[in-house]
């Protein structure tokens, strides 16, 4: 129960001019009736026929509270509950807090993200400001719960981009941290991502090429920890490519980790193996036109390290196969 | 293993019947949805007459928001564009569009006026944008025939504002991929015919959906996170509209679905062991289909239809 449900209840108000709009009751045997899911029930019918009558105020807005707080994802709740605090003279700051309690709360909700910025919206249109570092610590909070929470994380976004938090130093060390504690968090590489990078073509070229080589950096030293953690290598990878460097300069590095290069051969193999080493190495032997290299890695990615893609690799190996059989003729 | 075909065809035939139960009136804002996940459950079993059709059609007709020309998931809920997709599957499954009759130019323009300026659409009038309502809208007109270049346009410069550099697909450009925004944002340009916009980027969105496969054999619908039935469909259709559906391996994800229905009560779960539910016992069985295992009725990857009836749907760009 959230707190307006404590200091309030639907019995404060009086609800004798609602004929609550029952459900047809489908051949009920009534066999287990549980007297939660005649309260529910009740509400559910409420809601109906304040729904059909439009009806703005302040025990429709409890009503929406009891119903979110059942069921989180009832999306004709929210969408309820947003116009009447449009309309009805609501404190916001007290609705912000109303969310700030239901999502810790009920941490899966996501609908309460999309509807807290709506609720930001609503207060700057209105002329007056948020505080968003109050904004960053709520999301922390939540982060610290589940780590991979997908609307929070999407939330955290929409806040870099409305209030241009680009290269910000608290969301730098926040993901610096995230990533500190779980190197294989992919979400909050996502997220680092966005916030270095996001921007990346809208900055000065000075800002974007330091960006650029400092995040390069940063990926290899989170590499050399877990070699074989698929989310710096993307991470790696999408750099150059947003940038257009040319990956050739990464060759060394990845045959430090990769099988069947000659570096690794010295090391223990199977500890060090890191397969988005192997398949970066492959595709730059492939691109330096060192076709034998890249198809026996290939073939033994397929057989030996990922058979359950044996396919994929199958097919890259063949395609290379057959272009270098075309350029020999 | 097999797949126990009758225990999930009872499985489905009863869940109308647990009025009685709270699970019920909890899952009340999701009840068209889940009438369509039942119903094309059936229909791949090639079982849909365990439904009455005539009772389904009503239903789907009560579920009719007369003020906004949609379908909300319930009578007198307001229209949504998730339940005003199921509402037109149906009709569309049991070939019955034309029950629609005069509320059909109410329902094109609930579903075009839900367009953004920069082509997403939202759900309802909440503004809530997610890439999951530009596909849902986008089939909605398709299945309608009502879809034009203007609208194919703006879903499709979204759909690719939302291709994030690993490969995957985020909820809004920039969000972080996961394999259900794959499949919403593929099906979106599959159905708008305009797959080759991905050009050279086939191939990167290929690997990260084949990434997704873990040792048990299932899939996941991120780096790192556990396997799950429902993205046997999210990821699987992917693969399959981008034509490398066999990067994964068949046998052993198959294995994985299978250990996840309940042996007793008919349904499956989303992992080994978990309470059924009438989602992940539609996409574990569509994922099925679409493997070609347990002589299940064909399914199409872009519309979760029988493949026989989305045959009848006009593709887009429609001929003049
Ligand atoms: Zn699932």
């Amino acid at each position: 129960m959230s707190s307006e449900m404590e200091t309030e209840s639907l019995n404060d108000y009086n609800w004798d001019d609602i004929e609550s709009i029952p459900i047809k009751e489908e051949a009920s045997s009534a066999l287990c009736r549980i007297m939660y899911s005649e309260e529910y029930k009740q509400q559910l019918g409420y809601l109906r026929a304040l729904l059909t009558k439009q009806e703005y105020s302040a025990r429709a807005l409890l009503l929406t509270d009891s119903i979110i707080d059942a069921v989180p994802a009832h999306y004709t709740a929210w969408n309820y509950r947003y116009n009447i605090v449009k309309n009805i003279d609501r404190d916001l700051e007290r609705e912000l807090v109303w969310c700030q309690e239901v999502a810790y709360d009920k941490p899966k909700n996501y609908q309460i993200w999309h509807y807290r910025s709506l609720i930001i919206e609503l207060v700057e249109s209105r002329g007056g400001s948020v505080d968003i570092s109050n904004e960053t610590t709520i999301s922390d909070d939540m982060l610290e719960e589940d780590s991979k929470n997908y609307h929070v994380w999407a939330y955290r976004k929409w806040l870099v981009r409305r209030y241009q938090l680009f290269r910000d130093n608290i969301e730098d060390l926040t993901t610096k941290k995230m990533i500190a504690l779980d190197v294989r968090n992919n979400s909050a590489w996502s997220h680092r991502f966005f916030v270095m990078l996001g921007d990346f073509g809208e900055t000065r070229p000075e800002t974007a090429s330091e960006t650029v080589e400092q995040e390069i950096g940063f990926a290899k030293i989170m590499i050399n920890q877990c070699p074989e953690n698929p989310s710096a290598w993307s991470y790696l990878q999408g750099i150059y490519k947003l940038a257009k460097k040319d990956l050739l300069a990464e060759k060394e590095f990845c045959e430090l980790y990769a099988v069947g290069a000659g570096k690794s051969d010295q090391r223990s193999v199977e500890s060090r193996f890191s397969l988005p080493a192997t398949e970066l190495l492959a595709r730059i032997y492939e691109v330096s036109q060192d076709n034998s290299k890249a198809s026996s890695l290939y073939s033994i990615l397929g057989s030996k390290y990922d058979p359950m893609r044996r396919n994929y690799w199958e097919m890259k190996r063949q395609r290379l196969d057959s272009a270098n059989s075309a350029t020999v003729s | 293993m097999q797949l126990f075909r009758e225990k999930h065809v009872d499985y489905v035939k009863n869940l109308n019947t647990k009025t009685d139960q709270l699970e019920y009136w909890l899952t009340e804002h999701l009840r068209l949805n889940g009438v369509y996940w039942g119903l094309m459950a059936l229909f791949l079993m090639d079982s849909q007459d365990a439904f009455v059709k005539e009772e389904v059609i009503e239903f789907v007709l009560s579920c009719r928001d007369p003020k906004r020309g949609g379908f909300g998931p319930y009578p007198k809920h307001e229209a949504h564009i998730l339940s005003t997709l199921s509402a037109i599957q149906i009709l569309k499954l049991y070939n019955s569009l034309d029950r629609l009759g005069s509320f059909k130019p109410d329902l094109v323009k609930f579903i075009k006026d839900l367009q953004l300026p920069d082509g997403s659409f939202q759900g309802d009038r909440f503004g809530e944008v997610d890439s999951r309502f530009v596909y849902t809208a986008i089939q909605c007109l398709s299945i309608l025939e009502e879809l034009d270049e203007n609208i194919a346009s703006g879903a499709t410069d979204f759909v690719l504002r939302c291709l994030n550099f690993d490969g995957g697909f985020g909820m809004v450009p920039g969000a972080e991929s996961h394999a259900a925004q794959a499949f919403v944002c593929l099906g979106t340009l599959s159905i708008l015919g305009q797959l080759d916009k991905l050009t050279s980027k086939k191939e990167l969105i290929s690997s990260w959906l084949s990434e997704r496969q873990v040792a048990n054999g299932g899939l996941n619908g991120r780096p790192e996170k556990l396997p799950d039935v429902c993205y046997s469909w999210w990821v699987l259709t992917g693969m399959d509209i981008l034509g490398c559906l066999d990067w994964v391996d068949h046998d052993k994800l198959r294995q994985y679905i299978l250990s996840c229905q309940d042996d007793v009560t008919g349904g499956i779960s989303d992992r080994p062991d978990n309470q059924v539910d009438v989602f992940h016992t539609v996409f574990g069985i569509a994922g099925l289909s679409l493997l070609g295992f347990e002589d299940l009725v064909p399914v199409d990857a872009s519309y979760c239809l029988p493949k026989a009836v989305v045959a009848t749907i006009k593709k887009f760009p429609y001929e003049i």
